[in-house]
């Protein structure tokens, strides 16, 4: 079996597709069995996952043809350490983010497109995994593709008119992105006659001397394409409202996972085909870090200014999309390997932080930021796992928040470019600044006469669980990033050798 | 037994666990229990003592993230001052505070975070490598704000805020810092005489990474112009001003100060980076405006507060002299500071509990009614202007040799001078307590509660032994330390 799916990788892909094709079926007949299914199908890719990020762990490097046709005619996916790492963080993460759904989902969705919705749902996670192991550019427009509409479905699931308008903006601005993408593969298979990622990077160092600007102009479509689909600042527009306005579940793999995977394949395209010795030539690089360094400072700041919870949140998800940009750009191995660990390490707290949002939400129907006095008391076990995402935020040792920030910095160090370690800790300052002030409410601003007695929180376990487990992730790999780091540095040292 | 200085952090932290069980009403058991806690850290730092004057240490690696990034603790000589200093006057403190404490709210709050300050306070003094510095030196900044805005006004939660803000803009710098040094020398350990690897990396980073560190510790050890959190965080209740601001936090930052310039940098590299000149003149700046302010102003704790600034910076000057006589000076004084402060903190307590007088002016005559008290003021004072058989004599003694042996006697006028400006405020509180006409009459019995009376009675009593016998208390210990260093 696991020899089989080493040589097989795209039954995940596969596996997923089925399940999430079956999903309406399944709702139709048994409308409550659909989000157990769902968690054991992912949790079977979770367990897949793993075996193929041990394996490329050990340095192996899998490939798989599609009904054997071998490349460059045939489609191709391969495993790096770079994808196996993204499955396992889109399969943990998804499987949290389902475990807290089992209880969550019924309150915010009508409840007759439950079934839709995990349709929609695991369509996403299968996309994305697919979008981390393609092998070729024209599969990679597929998934970008699928990932979107479902991501709008996720969105528009609440079925209230915030929810609707900000699909509708993510929507188009999303198919802007898809636009842009699309035509720089059209523009690269013009050059190149490659949809292949290998043989166009291959044939496309011989090439891109002879159509200089051509080059230029596929450089740029992707990497604003690119852009704007990950929200890099100033291209975020449609985050903050698309986030707030969903259902939590949503919120919580939109902001952990789909930013996310869009640096993966700017990662995948930009260091194999284009070369770092192109992006220096066109002082792109130069722009994705001035772009990283505001997308934190600016993200940051807005962040400080919301008054709505998960506002504030989706701003904060700005700030964090800025620190892997930072790590792309930066250029050195050490960089783009602490970029790639601040994936892992984001998804898990950042989805951790809006799932908590979501039980605050549900538990007292407060959603400013100024009103969750005392919360501390009535929502123990919740707060708790806010608390621990949020310090990760801010970088406090023995949390994984501290790990990228340390790479990042050593990353930047071994770049030459000690000045971006001033901006890690100001961003630190200003994540202390919006996340400390809730922390302190909730545990300290009580009436002095009247001490509250702790209560357990008042929602249901599945959500509990959901937090917890990724509360204790952040914990874990604060205290052992072995196997993220030792994942993250072999990616790097395969793409940037 | 390595994990002595673990134990020692742990030991808090289940106290605290237990306290914050305890219900609001169970007096009781929420006293014996700090008490208990604080009594039982004390004794398990005392137990390594043997091991260290001879030469040993204990040495425990609680976690390893990555290779130069772990917990480790340590109990070597200078850690083990500072622990058992600060863990010697916590039992005492714990003493006062259940007595000062008994009528106010949130005694649950209150106890639980002043023993967990406790164990952030043992990590500091027993981490062996800047990253688990600055781990419990957050973590110290995190406990202490819920002490600091205990008393919920809201002018306590300005100085709450003004305090945390302060924190984590020193911790920023401390992190700055830590990088830095991190990624050049690929280590954060300390080592007695500095880090061999960082002689010949870059010079601008080696002081940037400098100005982050004392920066980021100069907050918190009150270095001017950095200062301005300390006196507005005196709205705290007296126990935890008298503790937190006289001794551990304001210590913990002279004590990464001393562990940057003598276990990271190291004299001879600081010598060459001629940084050591430069933190000698912030500290003689210090100590010269904070006497100055002192002296102005009439609020009780406020000018202890300044004074507290201005001794801090005795200690900063004695490690800025990158002297042997100068370490001595300094760590000694560090000890004697806090003997001796603490001990006028008490007695600020005392008086304001008694007589609810808090400013300079109110206290003419209060020698009648606290005539104890005011026994113990005078002799905490003048202990730390340095009269002869007092504490303060020792440490500054050595200060003076240190300058001496460091070339720059430029430095030791400045310890007459300040000797003189404290005494511009501290005699006008004596003379009010004992030669002003007041309206103070005599009371039978003991003047305070016992709780109260008894602790700052045995730590004058303590502190003026240190003084007498400092070569049998605390000088074996600081020789090691200097032996090691230099």
């Amino acid at each position: 079996m696991w020899v089989w799916l080493a040589s097989h990788p795209a039954a995940l892909v596969v596996f997923m597709l089925m399940v999430a094709v079956s999903m309406p079926v399944l709702a139709h007949f048994r409308p409550l069995l659909c989000v157990y299914i769902a968690c054991f199908a992912v949790g079977l890719a979770l367990a897949g996952s793993l075996h193929l990020a041990l394996l490329t762990l050990r340095g192996e490097v899998l490939s798989y043809a599609v009904e054997g046709w071998l490349p460059p005619w045939g489609i191709e996916l391969v495993v790096t350490p770079l994808s196996a790492l993204m499955l396992v963080i889109i399969t943990s993460v998804g499987l949290c983010v389902l475990v807290y759904s089992i209880a969550s989902l019924e309150q915010e969705i009508p409840p007759g497109s439950i079934g839709w919705y995990y349709t929609a749902f695991l369509l996403l996670l299968t996309a994305m995994m697919g979008l981390a192991m393609a092998g070729d550019l024209f599969n990679i427009y597929v998934f970008i593709e699928v990932s979107t509409i479902a991501a709008c479905a996720l969105v528009v699931a609440k079925n209230s008119k915030a929810a609707t308008e900000a699909a509708l903006r993510y929507l188009l601005l999303a198919t802007v992105g898809s636009g842009f993408i699309l035509f720089a593969i059209c523009l690269l298979y013009l050059v190149t006659g490659h949809l292949n990622i290998a043989f166009t990077a291959r044939t496309f160092a011989d090439v891109s001397q002879q159509y200089p600007s051509l080059t230029w102009t596929a450089l740029s479509f992707f990497l604003v394409g690119l852009s704007l689909k990950a929200a890099l600042f100033p291209l975020h527009v449609w985050l903050p409202d698309a986030y707030s306005s969903a259902p939590a579940t949503s919120s919580a793999v939109l902001s952990g996972l789909v930013t996310k995977i869009y640096a993966v394949v700017l990662i995948k395209l930009l260091f194999p085909i284009f070369g770092l010795n192109l992006l220096d030539e066109t002082y792109l690089r130069h722009i994705l870090l001035l772009m990283a360094s505001l997308a934190i400072v600016a993200g940051s700041l807005f962040a400080f200014v919301q008054l709505d919870l998960k506002r504030r949140l989706a701003y904060s998800s700005v700030a964090g999309i800025g620190y892997i940009f930072l790590g792309i750009g930066l250029g050195s191995q050490l960089g783009l390997a602490a970029g790639i660990l601040h994936m892992f390490n984001h998804a898990i707290m950042k989805a951790c932080l809006f799932m908590s949002a979501g039980a605050i939400y549900r538990q007292t129907e407060h959603k400013h930021v100024n009103r969750l006095q005392g919360l501390g008391f009535d929502m123990p076990v919740t707060m708790a796992a806010f608390s621990i995402a949020a310090l990760s935020m801010v970088g406090i040792p023995l949390t994984c928040g501290f790990i990228s920030k340390w790479y990042l910095s050593l990353g930047s160090i071994a770049a030459g470019q000690p000045v971006f370690i001033g901006l890690i800790v100001l961003s630190g300052i200003l994540n202390a600044s919006y996340f400390l002030p809730i922390i302190w409410q909730a545990f300290f601003v009580v009436d002095r006469q009247q001490p509250k007695t702790i209560t357990l929180d008042a929602i249901p376990f599945s959500m509990l669980a959901g937090q917890v487990i990724l509360a204790l992730a952040v914990l874990f790999f604060g205290f052992w990033p072995g196997f993220p780091l030792a994942l993250a540095q072999k990616a790097a040292a395969v793409i940037l050798p | 037994m390595d994990t002595l200085a673990f134990y020692s952090i742990l030991l808090p932290v289940l106290g605290a666990a237990l306290i914050a069980g305890c219900e609001e009403h169970w007096k009781r058991t929420r006293q014996l229990l700090a008490i208990c806690t604080s009594f039982l850290t004390c004794f398990l730092v005392a137990t390594a003592w043997p091991q260290v004057l001879a030469g040993g240490e204990y040495r425990f690696t609680a976690v390893r993230i990555t290779r130069e990034l772990n917990i480790t603790l340590v109990a070597e000589p200078l850690g083990l001052i500072f622990a058992s200093l600060a863990s010697l006057l916590w039992v005492f403190s714990m003493f006062y505070a259940t007595s000062y404490m008994s009528h106010e709210y949130h005694c649950r709050r209150f106890f639980t975070f002043y023993t967990l300050a406790l164990s952030a306070t043992m990590g500091v003094a027993f981490s062996d490598n800047l990253f688990t510095l600055y781990f419990f030196y957050e973590y110290l900044a995190l406990i202490t704000y819920p002490l600091v805005i205990h008393k919920q006004t809201t002018e306590a939660y300005a100085a709450g805020t003004k305090y945390i803000i302060y924190c984590f803009l020193s911790g920023a710098l401390v992190f700055l810092g830590m990088f830095v040094i991190g990624s050049f020398a690929g280590t954060l350990d300390f080592v007695p005489g500095g880090l061999p690897e960082i002689a010949g990396t870059n010079r601008f980073m080696l002081l940037l990474a400098f100005f982050a560190l004392i920066a980021g510790f100069g907050v918190k050890a009150a270095l001017m112009p950095l200062h301005s959190w300390l006196p507005t965080a005196m709205v705290a209740p007296t126990p935890v001003s008298a503790l937190l601001h006289a001794v551990a936090i304001v210590k913990s930052g002279v004590f990464g100060i001393l562990r940057v310039t003598h276990y990271l940098y190291g004299p001879e590299a600081l010598q060459e980076l001629g940084l050591g000149t430069l933190l000698a003149a912030v500290a003689v700046l210090t100590i010269i405006i904070a006497s100055l302010l002192a002296v102005r102003q009439n609020q009780l704790k406020a000018r202890l507060a300044y004074s507290t600034i201005a001794q801090l910076s005795y200690i900063i000057l004695g490690a800025a002299m990158l002297s042997p006589y100068g370490l001595t000076g300094g760590v000694a004084h560090l000890v004697n500071h806090a003997l001796l402060k603490i001990v006028l903190f008490f007695c600020a307590g005392v008086i304001a509990h008694e007589t609810g007088a808090t400013q300079v002016s109110q206290l003419n005559g209060i020698g009648r009614r606290l005539p104890y008290t005011c026994l113990f003021l005078t002799l905490a004072s003048l202990g730390l202007l340095g009269v002869l058989p007092l504490p303060g004599y020792i440490s500054k003694l050595y200060l003076l040799g240190g300058s001496l042996q460091a070339g720059q006697p430029l430095l030791g006028l400045t310890l007459l001078v300040s000797t003189v400006l404290g005494s511009l405020y501290y005699f006008p509180i004596i003379i009010a307590a004992y030669f002003r006409e007041g309206s103070y009459d005599r009371k039978n019995g003991l003047e305070t509660t016992p709780g109260m009376f008894f602790p700052t009675a045995v730590l004058a009593v303590l502190g003026l032994l240190f003084g007498l016998f400092a070569h049998h208390t605390t000088l074996p210990l600081v020789n090691r330390v200097v032996e090691s260093v230099f």
